[in-house]
């Protein structure tokens, strides 16, 4: 086992800490540094607008998923920018590759590039996925106390003044909506 | 590895508080070693992580697409003209294609090494998708048309008009350098295009290191080539390096 991998923030690294507490500036700065060059590439490889959204957007959730998981731990802004490129890159080519386009779309000289964190083991990504689809399904207020809380940082004392509860209330309601997502998992 | 765990409220928020770093040291401390030892410890921090994880990216999910509508107007690109206009791109490659049809012997059998090479690996930047919407970027966006449809020189003209309020643009100096390299006047090409590489943040350095590679392969000045080239993303740098380390 390695505990510390649990919490392996940089802290010195401010933009990362901010990505970390899903400060929407600094996400759609991460968002922003890449698109344009992602959206080259895919148009320049064969690839329409439409299509270099997708996989940007896909990859930029991928990355943010590894910073939040401690799977990838960047240096600099630089480092993260970077990755988002290659893991947008690599989608791209994987989707080229794909049994739907190989027939139709050669790839060439299109090389794979090797990146710094492996594959989700299937059973965390399957649980992440369940508690997504359950998240969508969880009543309004259930979304907006945990979507306050872990989206936005807003503590119990605030959602609570919003919600018009008590702070144990809030407490309380925040502990539930979580035990209704975990009925969402497939035993 | 068990993510159904029944986690107390008290223990859900002791976890919580680890995963965010609220623990004083000595607790964290002391919650590292707990979780050394206790496998079932273990797996519910895992699954907390996951769960916090999950509920996070469902919600950035939902606003990301505002994020893509944000997107800053410099490659802002909603209205390609030339993407617009199939018969443009028609004319264009029809008579790149009755140009080398006209000459390419020519040009085959007198150019040098390097230009050969050159010609091989060059292919002009795509260019930038032009909104001609907003009047602060009409100069620019027309330009850009001018420039994708292979009026490099007119388009150059417009471009080094904007950059005398604003010479260390990075946008600019990299189509102006690309415009030249696409005229085969890489000589001119290679300050603008060393400016951009020297901007580090720059949008552009990297495809700035792969047009400043070429340009240098043309001058024949290879060992700054390879440095160039060996800092570009480009899909061929590989192949092109392998070449010039022959």
């Amino acid at each position: 086992m390695q505990p510390d991998t649990f919490n392996q923030h940089n802290a010195s690294f401010q933009p990362l800490s901010n990505l970390w507490g899903n400060d929407e500036k600094a996400l759609k700065e991460l968002y922003n540094a890449e698109f344009f060059k992602t959206e080259n590439y895919v148009l320049q490889n064969s690839g329409t607008p439409e299509q270099a959204k997708d996989i940007y957007q896909e990859a930029f959730i991928a990355v943010w998923r590894n910073v939040q998981l401690n799977r990838f731990v960047p240096q600099n802004d630089n480092a993260l920018a970077g990755y988002l490129y290659q893991v947008a890159k690599n989608k791209w080519i994987d989707y080229l590759r794909s049994a739907y386009h190989k027939n139709t779309v050669g790839t060439g000289d299109m090389e794979r590039e090797d990146e710094p964190v492996e594959v989700l083991p299937g059973e965390q990504s399957d649980f992440i996925n369940q508690i997504k689809n359950g998240f969508k399904q969880l009543g309004n207020n259930c979304k907006e106390v945990l979507g306050r809380f872990y989206y936005k940082n807003e503590n119990l004392k605030t959602i609570a003044a919003a919600m018009n509860w008590t702070e144990a209330t809030a407490r309380n309601n925040k502990y539930r909506c979580l035990q209704k997502l975990r009925e969402f998992v497939k035993k | 590895m068990n993510l159904n765990h029944n986690i107390s409220p008290e223990a859900f928020d002791e976890i919580e508080s680890y995963l965010s770093q609220k623990m004083t040291a000595a607790t964290q401390a002391a919650f590292n070693q707990r979780l050394v030892t206790d496998t079932v410890l273990h797996q519910q921090v895992k699954q907390v992580q996951l769960t916090i994880t999950a509920i996070k990216e469902q919600a950035l999910q939902e606003r990301v697409d505002s994020f893509h509508e944000a997107l800053p107007e410099r490659a802002g690109k909603t209205v390609s003209l030339t993407s617009k206009s199939p018969w443009k791109t028609w004319l264009v490659a029809a008579s790149v294609l009755l140009a080398i049809a006209a000459g390419g012997f020519w040009i085959l059998t007198k150019q040098s090494p390097a230009e050969k090479r050159f010609s091989t690996y060059f292919k002009p930047d795509p260019g930038l998708i032009s909104a001609m919407s907003t009047t602060d970027n009409y100069v620019f966006d027309k330009a850009m048309i001018d420039y994708k449809t292979g009026n490099y020189r007119e388009a150059i003209t417009a471009w080094q008009g904007l950059m005398k309020n604003d010479q260390n643009n990075d946008t600019l100096n990299y189509f102006v350098g690309v415009g030249y390299v696409a005229l085969k006047e890489t000589k001119t090409a290679i300050p603008y295009l060393e400016k951009v590489v020297a901007t580090a943040q720059s949008y552009f350095a990297k495809d700035a290191c792969w047009y400043l590679g070429l340009a240098l392969v043309k001058e024949e000045r290879l060992k700054e080539a390879i440095e160039r080239i060996s800092n570009s993303e480009h899909p061929q740098k590989e192949q092109l390096l392998q070449e010039l380390y022959k």
